[in-house]
């Protein structure tokens, strides 16, 4: 643990965590819409993912995607959710691919 | 015929006990986070527990002894008071992920929340020990895990790169992020080499009464069994591996897990993983909680034994109904926090 701790370098390890958080709840959405998930599966999903992307502060638009993701689900809007999924694994891939 | 039907069960048995929140948790964790390159720790942890059971099994073949028997007599009982101390306050905050475990599986199937699974985990646990005897906990809840071949079946039919697959088999440097990746290592040791398990074994074989006649059955059960424990959690790994890293997603919490089955396998995927998780939660938490009992009776020298009727090894029942039943007061998630 105390190695694991002393390796930190934080504002890598917290955009590599949002972009799998915002990438979580994207594949849990499409689980949903494809039948596969059950809606109370998804919901409790995508709000930890919301609660972790909104803690790390890296990403807005996670942020703001997860939030309208979660509505969605809840209110059974299929494509809004389908819209917000997209959002997050855009926001996902931008995150992971190396900054210039 | 008997002995290979009592191979083919104790087979199935080790299944139970080797796979648990824990491993499955940590192969998945390493799968995404390393891809193939942690099988090695998998592979290590499974043959040390396959060393260590098989001499718990011989020891109690030989000696009629469980270990627990044999560090009190052999070293005295203020020898034994140390290990006793330490395993029984492992056990116990094992014991509570586990139950946690039975409870988030019925979390993910039912969408009912954690909090609410954890009396009825505990009572059931605690009524399949007081009402049921250790052949029908061996073989019965064992038979019912093998459910979670899922796993491996998920994983052959991923198609990985065998020859990848296997040169993971041996240990290998990490290529970024060592901390993390030896983090992991350790983790999955952990999970793998668990106390109880052998506490469990040595008790379960003088409950069988095990003589000199068992020790190739215990050879091939040891081997076999734990080996195929490790070839689930081998899968594990595979099916992390292949499907999460393409997402991006690292494992940091247990709502991650259930995507592994469902990727693959559609909502089927998603009730297996449920199943898999619940009954191989439910087998370590009632050998968790055996284990402890087997401990402190054998420890103190009382009467005890799955197989006898409760009145009749009071201590012994109150042991494991004592280490069970306080869980619901608190939710098993809140003991691990």
């Amino acid at each position: 643990v105390a190695v694991a701790g002393c390796s930190q370098d934080a504002p890598g390890k917290r955009t590599a965590a949002t972009a799998s958080w915002s990438a979580t709840a994207a594949l849990v959405a499409r689980e949903w819409l494809a039948g596969s998930a059950p809606a109370p599966y998804a919901e409790d999903a995508i709000r930890n993912a919301n609660t972790e992307i909104g803690t790390l502060h890296v990403s807005e638009t996670a942020r703001k995607a997860s939030a309208h993701l979660l509505e969605a689900v809840r209110a059974g809007d299929r494509t809004l959710a389908s819209r917000q999924a997209q959002i997050l694994d855009d926001e996902a891939r931008a995150l992971r691919s190396p900054r210039p | 015929m008997k002995k290979a039907l009592e191979i083919a069960l104790g087979i199935v048995t080790s299944v139970g006990g080797f796979l648990e929140i824990g491993s499955i948790a940590t192969a998945a964790q390493a799968g995404a986070a390393f891809g193939f390159q942690l099988t090695w720790a998998v592979v290590l942890g499974g043959l040390c527990v396959m060393f260590l059971v098989e001499m718990s099994g011989r020891i109690a073949a030989v000696s009629k002894h469980t270990i627990a028997d044999a560090l009190r007599e052999r070293f005295g009982f203020n020898f034994f008071l140390a290990p006793l101390i330490a395993v029984c306050l492992v056990s116990f905050l094992v014991l509570a992920s586990e139950l946690g475990g039975v409870c988030v599986a019925l979390e993910i199937l039912t969408g009912i929340g954690y909090q609410w699974w954890a009396p009825v985990a505990a009572i059931v646990t605690w009524l399949l020990l007081w009402k049921t005897t250790f052949g029908f906990i061996e073989n019965g809840i064992s038979l019912l895990g093998l459910v979670t071949v899922s796993f491996v079946v998920g994983a052959w039919q991923l198609h990985p790169d065998w020859l990848q697959v296997g040169r993971a088999a041996l240990p290998s440097l990490p290529k970024w992020d060592g901390a993390h990746y030896w983090f992991l290592a350790v983790s999955i040791l952990g999970a793998s080499i668990s106390p109880y398990l052998f506490y469990f074994y040595s008790s379960g074989a003088v409950e069988d009464k095990w003589d000199e006649g068992y020790l190739s059955i215990n050879r091939i059960v040891a081997s076999l069994g734990m080996g195929f424990g490790t070839l689930i959690s081998v899968g594990v790994l595979i099916m992390a591996a292949v499907l999460l890293p393409p997402h991006g997603i690292q494992v940091d919490h247990y709502d991650q897990l259930p995507l592994l089955l469902t990727e693959k396998y559609g909502h089927t995927g998603f009730l297996l993983f449920g199943a898999s998780l619940a009954i191989a939660c439910l087998g370590a938490a009632l050998e968790l909680s055996l284990s402890l009992a087997y401990m402190v009776a054998q420890g103190f020298g009382w009467n005890w034994g799955e197989n006898e009727k409760p009145r009749d090894e009071a201590r012994f029942s109150l042991t494991y109904t004592v280490a069970i039943l306080p869980r619901p007061c608190r939710s098993p998630l809140d003991w691990i926090h």
